[in-house]
């Protein structure tokens, strides 16, 4: 699951719009951003790559022959940064192992300190993310009844909000 | 493309990136093996040279000799982008090891001159997009006198390579893995490259292009010192 966070982190480092690396999946839970004036939410994921190649695997997905390489480093989302780690009711735990196909995963293989910062760093980002998107969903709700609105829409916005933080952290720590 | 520039760079849609070979030494091969954990065959191709150059490297004691490139993928649609090259939506493209991206790289378009720097005659961005006038020449000038001194490192690095077979018999052959192999060790021993006192690195650079100045001769001494004790290491 991505975090405005990680949309804004990606798309002011590489220069890219982000609805060029995005897709909207449906949300069941009613947490999601709006795109038109009706209940339907949606969360923004990772695009993916349809070629006939490579078939739905991330769009930032280097394959190079059987080997496989994630293009953004540093910059992926913080919950690839998390894997193999999940929270499950504030505990700590590993994916279903099923997942990696190479290598199985314990927690002598974690580093237990670091993977708790990681875990209240994204809980932080995930509820200014919630805050982002209220605003954004307010807006939507102002718009004429009928109008529709795009992930180009919903990206710009947030990145806007974003630079608007990110500035004033800056400020703060001058 | 060196760092502040990719606003520059932003718009294209990455024709460096597929059209040319992209040649690389061995610091750049080290570099994104380590930083991506990468084994050097799935990214590099060794191109077989029709003249013998300073840093073409043998795989028997005579015969042809090979220089390294970046690999393309699959030719589509009359293209072949480079290996490392991530495709998004809407056309944009980015590369996928920016911060491990090759010399060459991190330097397009620009080339040094006796006293400045200049985009190359063959650079494929669109008219304008670079303005030497504002632009940091100091700090570019420095990040291709850098590059420079690495090609120089690796011709020393290819000429102990071929030295150390010159005499066995012409149908001997190496493999390019065993080359793979060389390269990656002297380079996890060599710190120099990331060690060249600033105060050294502008001496050379203030100095530029007179090669002959005291700072770059000992540099190269240095280098060659230091790939003398490792290669004799038992």
């Amino acid at each position: 699951m991505l975090t405005g966070a990680d949309i804004w982190r990606i798309a002011s480092s590489l220069q890219v719009p982000p609805a060029s690396f995005l897709r909207a999946v449906p949300c069941e839970d009613g947490t999601g951003f709006a795109l038109d004036t009706t209940t339907r939410r949606w969360h923004a994921a990772l695009a993916r790559n349809n070629s006939k190649e490579r078939t739905t695997a991330c769009a930032f997905l280097m394959q190079l022959d059987a080997t496989a390489r994630c293009g953004l480093g540093e910059l992926r989302p913080r919950s690839c940064q998390l894997f193999p780690v999940t929270q499950t009711h504030a505990l700590i735990s590993i994916h279903d192992q099923g997942l990696c196909s190479c290598r199985s995963w314990s927690l002598g293989d974690l580093d237990l300190s670091h993977e708790r910062l990681l875990l209240e760093r994204i809980a932080a980002e995930q509820q200014r993310y919630a805050d982002v998107i209220g605003g954004w969903n307010a807006l939507v709700a102002q718009a004429k009844q009928g109008s529709q609105f795009t992930l180009t829409h919903f990206g710009d916005h947030l990145i806007k909000v974003y630079d608007a933080l990110d500035a004033s952290k800056e400020r703060g720590a001058a | 493309m060196s760092e502040g520039c990719l606003a520059t760079c932003a718009e294209c849609n990455g024709r460096c990136c597929a059209h040319y070979l992209v040649p690389i030494a061995g610091y750049d091969v080290w570099r994104i093996v380590t930083g991506q954990r990468l084994a050097p065959e799935l990214f590099v191709e060794a191109i077989p040279e029709d003249q013998p150059s300073a840093n073409g490297f043998r795989l028997r004691a005579t015969g042809t000799s090979y220089t390294l490139a970046l690999r393309h993928q699959f030719v589509r649609r009359g293209v072949r982008p480079c290996v490392f090259l991530v495709k998004l939506r809407d056309g944009y493209q980015r590369c996928g090891i920016y911060n491990q991206r090759p010399m060459v790289c991190q330097a397009y378009p620009m080339q040094l001159t006796a006293d400045s720097i200049a985009p190359r005659s063959d650079m494929l961005c669109p008219p304008r997009s670079w303005d030497v006038g504002v632009m940091d020449v100091a700090r570019w000038r420095k990040q291709l006198i850098e590059m420079e001194i690495a090609w120089a490192l690796y011709e020393r690095v290819v000429r102990c390579w071929n030295e150390t077979f010159q005499h066995e018999a012409a149908q001997n052959e190496r493999s390019l893995a065993s080359y793979f192999t060389y390269l990656v060790t002297v380079y996890d021993q060599l710190e120099l490259l990331r060690a060249i006192p600033d105060d050294d690195l502008y001496a050379i650079v203030d100095a530029w292009p007179a090669q002959s100045t005291s700072t770059w001769q000992c540099l190269l001494a240095t280098i060659d010192t230091r790939l003398a004790d490792i290669l004799n290491k038992p």
